[in-house]
């Protein structure tokens, strides 16, 4: 069941830095922190998210056919992630 | 034993009994026939409800039907298009087509199957009922709050929608881990995850996503169930709900939904090509990649239906992207079809020329999706037709297209017969003229400003596009009946032939056609033939007079299990009907018969588990001696608890989101006074403790936790008055009822499978009698 895990790990990893940017840019607006510390913490949460991104690619370098398909969609969740979320370095936080 | 007396004595245990006993078959290629057949009547009841539609548009100022009706009419148009045709057709076909691509005998749980199909007959039933009793459900498919609630719907029409949805959505929910458990456990021996038809993969993906995608709907519906019922003002601003969490409920199921229709087209589009264009299909690693892609990325989409509700920018871009980035792996399987075709040489027969209307059709459908994931665009278009026209060339070229294709593909498999009328093309032509007719002009319509679901205008330029999508939407419906008589035609008078007409390869070809009710004479073990496998030299090729399959470790597919299934039996039908009863009870407020009826559904589920074969054993055939179920390390039903669990726990989350989603985002917090949950609380995280660390004990502590939960609700007050205790009484009364279902399984459950919900439900139990602490945290940061 490993490679199969790995073959969804990028985009789970993917699903947790998209969804703990969500809630700690609403709850940050909503509880007034300073902007500043706001984008400091959203751009901590797409760091976590990308090094962690990592892992999975790095573990599903060798292995068959599904270790390929792993690589590919750990790469692709990396580049989604930074992607999806680069409005963190340019945007107004609220 | 001789092919033929393998095939009698097979077919004697396998077989599904003639009249009454119809209503007790569990066999899946009956079920999955059924599902298939009743959502095309349903289909057949959605389009007469378009045909209306279009005739009310066609002319300004069209007194056709009166305002009322009109919401009713294309209410139930997208519900019944989206819930009970879409859905259950392509469950029915996965149904049917599953274990005969895995070269599996059934699906791993018949009975459940056969449960979710009456489940969604009945809850569809309801619907139509209540459609021709004039009580439909007339806030739109999507059932936005507020205008669903009470104040602005009384009657019984969107309980109708919310009950009626719910109980159809068991189906899915029930489709959803039986096609996870079949396709990682039940297949050919030998075959592993990295060698399964390309069919199976995507059905993977899909049932994964309906796993987590149905529950927050289910939830949000219980929800503004419990509003219009006991005045639980979840979604009411007025007394500190939020409209827009119904948005967020509804829409993250929603946008995944559009998904969990396309993928599994898809899976049919990645299935045929490559038969058809005599080569492998190019890419296969790429594409698995691209399927758990979308299948993730679909659920990032979820705001991009609401973009017009004031989020902030920031939010908006995240929602943007994804919405446009979701278009790289559709283009990634688009371009890897081409390349099967371009690679290969292809036959244009008749299911060719549906693949080709859907690269047309849906092609068009997803470039209008980008423009529409861009946030300035979408705020001209959004709510009018041309986001109609949008979705209806996704979801008819992304769906209907391909699934026609797969009905002309595997309808000989069916029957047994190939097509010959030369009436096939002439239905083609006729729907995919029809369809552009109607729907390309109608993005002009919305751009000039028309709103979807208006029910009389006044421009004479909308008259014109709109005569025209209704003259084009008459041509379409010429064109469905042509294709109904086509394949009615192809059933009765086509050519019949013997095996593997349109030379496959895949396993469901393998089998004499129509099917027999056991698929396979013996189970494929690695590269064998049909008439090998009719022969007897798979596996479990000696009947014993049980329904026996093979079980497999999920990624290798190595023998690990000889799995015994369930004979034909009446209890899913009875257990349907106890649970129609439930809805039925909430539907007439008849309040004090709904425990009556649960109490009989859970009665009639433990009876489920009345006949288990005994731990043993057996002889595999081939030298090899297998556990039965019973015996095995993972048993298929300890996987499903798995799955089941992975989807409460996505319901929960909702819970949860949904709490703290008002207590920083809606008007009115904190409340006045604030709710606790005093010290039953704590009574609740002991004896939720307990139950984590003694799960094989947990019947006294699971006992406990029931009574300190219903202590909880039984002191608290103002549920009625503010969102914040409604909130809190949620989540005690979902902390109450897994515990409940925590003594059920202690008292009568399989160990192992009654560990797992004790450890489970004791984590339950400890968020929801702490969650009240962080909530208030929430909303005083917030104030």
């Amino acid at each position: 069941m490993r490679r199969l895990v790995l073959l969804i790990a990028g985009f789970v990893i993917w699903s947790a830095a998209f969804l703990a940017v969500y809630a700690v840019q609403a709850t940050g607006c909503a509880i007034g922190m300073e902007a500043g510390l706001l984008r400091g913490l959203l751009i901590l949460c797409v760091a976590v998210g990308l090094v962690a991104g990592a892992i999975p690619l790095w573990l599903a370098r060798r292995g068959g056919v599904l270790g390929q398909s792993a690589a590919i969609a750990a790469a692709a969740a990396m580049a989604s992630t930074l992607l999806t979320l680069s409005g963190v370095f340019w945007l107004g936080p609220c | 034993m001789t092919p033929i007396r393998r095939h009698k004595e097979l077919d004697r245990i396998w077989r599904t009994a003639p009249g009454w006993g119809r209503l007790a078959a569990v066999n899946h290629t009956v079920i999955g026939k059924r599902f298939m057949l009743t959502a095309l009547v349903f289909f057949a009841i959605g389009g007469l409800l378009a045909m209306l539609i279009r005739i009310q548009l066609a002319s300004r100022q069209s007194e056709f039907m009166e305002p009322g009706t009109y919401a009713q009419v294309f209410t139930m148009h997208g519900t019944i298009m989206m819930f009970l045709f879409a859905i259950p057709f392509f469950e029915g076909l996965a149904m049917y087509l599953l274990p005969k691509m895995l070269g599996a005998r059934d699906m791993a749980f018949p009975r459940l199957s056969a449960y979710g199909y009456w489940c969604y007959l009945l809850g569809g039933s309801i619907l139509i009922v209540a459609l021709l009793m004039g009580a439909a459900p007339d806030a739109g498919w999507f059932m936005y709050a507020p205008l669903s609630s009470a104040t602005y719907s009384p009657g019984i029409n969107a309980d109708v929608w919310l009950l009626g949805i719910t109980f159809v959505e068991i189906s899915a929910l029930s489709a959803a881990v039986e096609m996870l458990v079949s396709i990682l456990m039940l297949r050919a021996g030998g075959m592993s995850l990295d060698r399964m038809p390309i069919f199976g993969w995507y059905m993977l993906v899909v049932a994964g996503m309906m796993l987590v995608g149905f529950p927050p709907l289910i939830l949000g519906s219980l929800l503004l169930e419990a509003e219009r019922a006991f005045g639980l003002p979840f979604f009411d601003p007025t007394r500190g709900g939020d409209p827009l969490l119904w948005q967020h409920l509804f829409w993250l199921f929603g946008h995944p939904e559009v998904y969990i229709i396309f993928l599994p087209a898809a899976g049919v589009l990645s299935t045929i090509i490559p038969v058809f264009s005599r080569h492998r299909l190019v890419g296969y690693r790429a594409i698995v990649a691209a399927i758990v892609a979308m299948g993730f990325l679909s659920f990032g989409l979820w705001v991009h239906h609401m973009y017009a509700t004031g989020i902030p920018h920031l939010s908006l871009s995240f929602f943007s992207i994804a919405s446009a980035l979701v278009a790289v792996p559709t283009a990634v399987q688009i371009f890897s079809w081409l390349a099967t075709m371009a690679a290969g040489r292809p036959r244009f027969s008749i299911p060719m020329l549906h693949v080709f209307g859907f690269m047309f059709v849906f092609v068009c459908g997803g470039l209008s999706g980008v423009m529409l994931a861009m946030v300035p665009f979408d705020l001209q278009a959004h709510d009018t037709h041309f986001v109609v026209a949008h979705l209806h060339y996704v979801l008819v070229g992304g769906f209907v297209f391909p699934m026609m294709a797969a009905a002309y593909y595997w309808l000989p498999h069916m029957t047994g017969r190939q097509p010959v009328q030369q009436l096939s093309h002439a239905a083609f032509w006729t729907i995919f003229v029809g369809f552009n007719l109607t729907f390309l002009g109608m993005h002009l319509t919305g751009l000039l400003g028309m709103t979807r679901r208006v029910h009389s205008y006044d421009d004479p330029w909308w008259e014109v596009l709109n005569f025209i999508s209704s003259m084009g939407g008459f041509v379409t419906t010429i064109g469905f009946a042509l294709l109904a008589l086509d394949l009615v035609l192809l059933m009765l008078f086509g050519r019949p032939f013997r095996r593997d007409p349109w030379r496959a390869g895949t396993l469901e070809w393998a089998m004499p056609t129509p099917p027999p009710s056991y698929n396979f004479a013996s189970v494929p073990m690695g590269d064998i033939d049909g008439p090998s496998l009719a022969a007897g030299k798979g596996l479990l090729a000696t009947p014993r007079g049980e329904m026996e399959t093979l079980g497999v470790d999920p990624l290798s597919g190595r023998p690990e299990q000889i799995v015994i299934l369930p004979k034909p039996t009446f209890l899913p039908l009875l257990t349907a009907l106890a649970t129609g009863g439930v809805f039925l009870s909430l539907l007439f407020k008849a309040y004090l018969l709904a425990p009556v009826f649960a109490v009989a559904v859970v009665a009639l589920f433990l009876r489920w588990t009345a006949a288990m074969p005994a731990p043993a054993v057996l002889d595999a055939g081939q030298g090899l001696m297998l556990p039965n179920h019973r015996a095995a390390r993972m048993p298929p039903s300890l996987l499903a608890m798995r799955f089941i669990i992975a989807a409460d726990a996505t319901a929960f989350a909702s819970l949860v989101f949904g709490a703290g989603f008002l207590a920083i985002s809606a008007p009115g917090w904190p409340p006045a006074e604030w709710p606790g949950f005093g010290w039953p609380a704590w009574v609740a995280v002991v004896g939720g403790l307990v139950a984590l660390a003694l799960p094989g004990r947990a019947l006294v502590p699971q006992l406990v936790t029931v009574a300190a939960f219903t202590a909880i609700l039984w002191r608290m007050e103002g549920v009625q008055d503010h969102a914040a205790p409604a909130a809190l009484a949620a989540l005690a009364t979902w902390g109450a009822v897994h515990a409940a279902i925590g003594v059920l399984l202690a008292g009568w459950g399989d160990r192992r499978i009654s560990a797992q919900w004790q450890r489970y439900a004791a984590l339950v139990t400890v968020v929801a009698a702490t969650f009240p602490a962080l909530l208030r945290l929430l909303a005083e940061g917030a104030a």
